[in-house]
């Protein structure tokens, strides 16, 4: 019903998103980060990604509220991948 | 065949007349397209649809146009008028391509009425329409995305009445509603009109047992 079209070959800018974008991210904004792993499981594509963030910058705030900060984080870059899925925890 | 509108130019030419505009947002290399365009032959030989206009746009080659209205996949076909969306299909679905043309073919003042309610009134009503309130891709019984299906079927296990809207078939609430709620991302799930999450959310809420009672909250 549906093809996708090839985003990377049309996208203005530099190109599809990548994990090292993302990581790099998230490392300046999440400075007190004891883990953050990004994965392209899109392979390579930039479409789709698995997304880990444990940090104590997430402490008091509700999972949703995690959720949100990340995403307004990586706002420009949601705009132009598919979809993530997202884990934030705060280190035990 | 539809005219090619071939540039950015050609597309505003197009669009801001008053006329009922239908734009495909097509590639020559789906065959899905190919199904499209014959649909909109047709169309625009019936006499009743003498005043719509049909165009075709080739998606990849006016990337300005394509990123304007987040056009990920082919076919899209989307209905304008005085320069405004109007409605849009997605994928080769001759049934409701023909069913939207039709709609809004019409010049009368009731489809005004609905469009003049301001966007955040609607959103509010669409958030409240139900307890459990899923706006998704697609519907229960045809989520378009896999996020959206695996939501599905984690709502559908727990037995909880919900409603859902399917965000394809109204750009305005699914761009809105980003916005208003300040979460970028579909599907979202509300419960009693507040904001709970998406599917990350649902289902980490589901392995620590919280999930039934913040649905039936």
């Amino acid at each position: 019903m549906y093809s996708f079209l090839k985003k990377s070959e049309y996208s203005q800018g530099s190109g599809p998103v990548t994990q090292a974008e993302i990581t790099n991210k998230l490392r300046q904004e999440f400075p007190q980060a004891t883990r953050i792993s990004v994965e392209d499981t899109s392979g390579g594509c930039g479409a789709m990604f698995n997304i880990s963030i444990v940090t104590s910058e997430f402490k008091g705030l509700s999972v949703m509220k995690q959720h949100r900060l990340v995403y307004d984080i990586l706002k420009e870059q949601i705009k132009n991948i598919h979809g993530l899925h997202l884990e934030t925890r705060v280190p035990k | 065949m539809p005219t090619v509108l071939k540039d950015e130019k050609a597309f505003e030419a197009a669009t801001q007349q008053e006329n009922l505009s239908v734009v495909h947002f097509e590639a020559d290399w789906a065959e899905q397209c190919a199904q499209v365009n014959e649909v909109l032959e047709a169309l625009s030989s019936q006499k009743d649809y003498s005043n719509v206009k049909f165009y075709s746009l080739p998606a990849e080659d006016i990337p300005e146009v394509s990123l304007r209205f987040n056009i990920e996949a082919v076919p899209t076909i989307i209905l304008f008028r005085s320069g405004k969306t109007v409605d849009i299909i997605n994928g080769v679905d001759a049934s409701k391509i023909t069913e939207k043309v039709q709609k809004h073919n019409v010049h009368s003042d009731g489809e005004s009425k609905v469009k003049d309610v301001p966007l955040e009134e609607r959103l509010k009503s669409l958030i409240n329409k139900s307890n459990v309130m899923l706006f998704m891709k697609g519907d229960r019984n045809a989520p378009r995305c896999g996020f959206s299906k695996q939501t599905i079927e984690i709502l559908n296990n727990t037995g909880v009445q919900y409603e859902t809207f399917d965000i394809l078939s109204d750009e305005d609430v699914r761009q809105g509603l980003k916005t208003y709620s300040d979460w970028p991302t579909y599907p979202q799930l509300y419960v009693n009109g507040d904001l709970i999450g998406g599917l990350d959310i649902i289902k980490e809420m589901l392995a620590s047992g919280e999930l039934a009672s913040t649905l039936n909250a």
